[in-house]
């Protein structure tokens, strides 16, 4: 399975139609509990057939421009909207890459959304896991989204 | 649903049978935003019946203490030990809210614990959700299980 397919093109379709933007996927890696530093990181778990979980880690000011595109208003911190933003979107990116993983995304069901924000802290999953993190640039900067499912047998 | 309850069993049962530890839980705190100075934060999503998010929010030293409890062994900062061993006490928490709803004929299905790590963060989830947050004692501090759901 290609999860950074999967993931390119769940991102991709996101921007474009969520919040009108496009973005360019740059290489994958398999680096597990990267150091965050003033992130915002959005978080979905899956459950059912696959279990793992799907992240966006956006920097400070690129998660703002997302939310200022998002809600289309001006956004000068991270406050309660950018956090809601961001969970809002690991779930939109959650939703379209289970009907990826599974047909019709049936048999995966999402956990409900949780944001992480702070200066310095890593996100790491504790047992063995198939991953793919995806840098993509968009006008503001750099952000990241991570797919993490349980090693398949 | 009383779900303070069975997270209270589930976490005592956790702490007596696999770290031989004494937790006492204390009353239920309303704070809706958690913010760790410095610390570790298990995390575990599950959907079924219920869906939402279970998190376990230690202060360095008790994460420390807890591995230690699990490993044997002396841990003096939040490495790869510690963010496994509170990833997997999430786990298991979760394990035993997963039967305690079940007992009461909910069934949940689990992802995949994951650990953050850090210095000054926080977690937050929108506010339209179920939230309860239960304080433990033990002897290395204090530590919060949360449990959103809806």
């Amino acid at each position: 399975m290609d999860l950074a397919k999967i993931i390119t093109d769940a991102t991709q379709e996101i921007f474009k139609t969520m919040i009108m933007v496009e973005v360019t996927p740059g290489e994958p890696t398999k680096e597990n509990g990267q150091k965050h530093y003033c992130t915002v990181s959005g978080m979905v778990g899956l459950a059912g057939l696959f279990k793992g979980m799907i992240a966006i880690h956006a920097p400070d000011e690129v998660a703002k421009s997302i939310t200022s595109s998002f809600l289309g208003m001006d956004v000068d911190e991270v406050n309660e909207d950018v956090t809601d933003a961001i969970g809002e979107l690991a779930n939109m990116l959650a939703g379209n890459a289970k009907m990826a993983l599974s047909q019709n995304g049936k048999d995966i069901t999402l956990s409900i959304p949780s944001t992480i924000c702070g200066e310095e802290y890593t996100i790491s999953c504790a047992i063995d896991t198939d991953r793919v993190v995806m840098p993509f640039a968009m006008e503001p900067g750099k952000f990241m989204v991570e797919l993490q499912v349980e090693k398949q047998e | 649903m009383n779900y303070g309850q069975i997270i209270a069993d589930a976490v005592s049962d956790v702490f007596s049978t696999m770290l031989m530890m004494e937790v006492s839980p204390q009353d239920a705190c309303d704070q809706s935003l958690l913010s760790i100075p410095a610390g570790a934060s298990g995390m575990l999503g599950f959907s079924g019946d219920v869906a939402g998010m279970l998190t376990i929010h230690c202060p360095e030293a008790v994460a420390l203490g807890i591995t230690c409890g699990f490993l044997g062994m002396e841990v003096n900062e939040i490495d790869d030990d510690v963010k496994d061993a509170i990833g997997e006490l999430v786990n298991m928490v979760a394990g035993g809210l997963k039967d305690g709803l079940a007992r009461q004929e909910r069934e949940i299905k689990l992802a995949i614990p994951t650990t953050i790590a850090g210095r000054s963060f926080r977690i937050s989830s929108k506010s339209d959700v179920g939230h309860l947050c239960l304080p433990f004692d033990m002897e290395a501090g204090r530590f919060y299980i949360e449990l959103k759901y809806k």
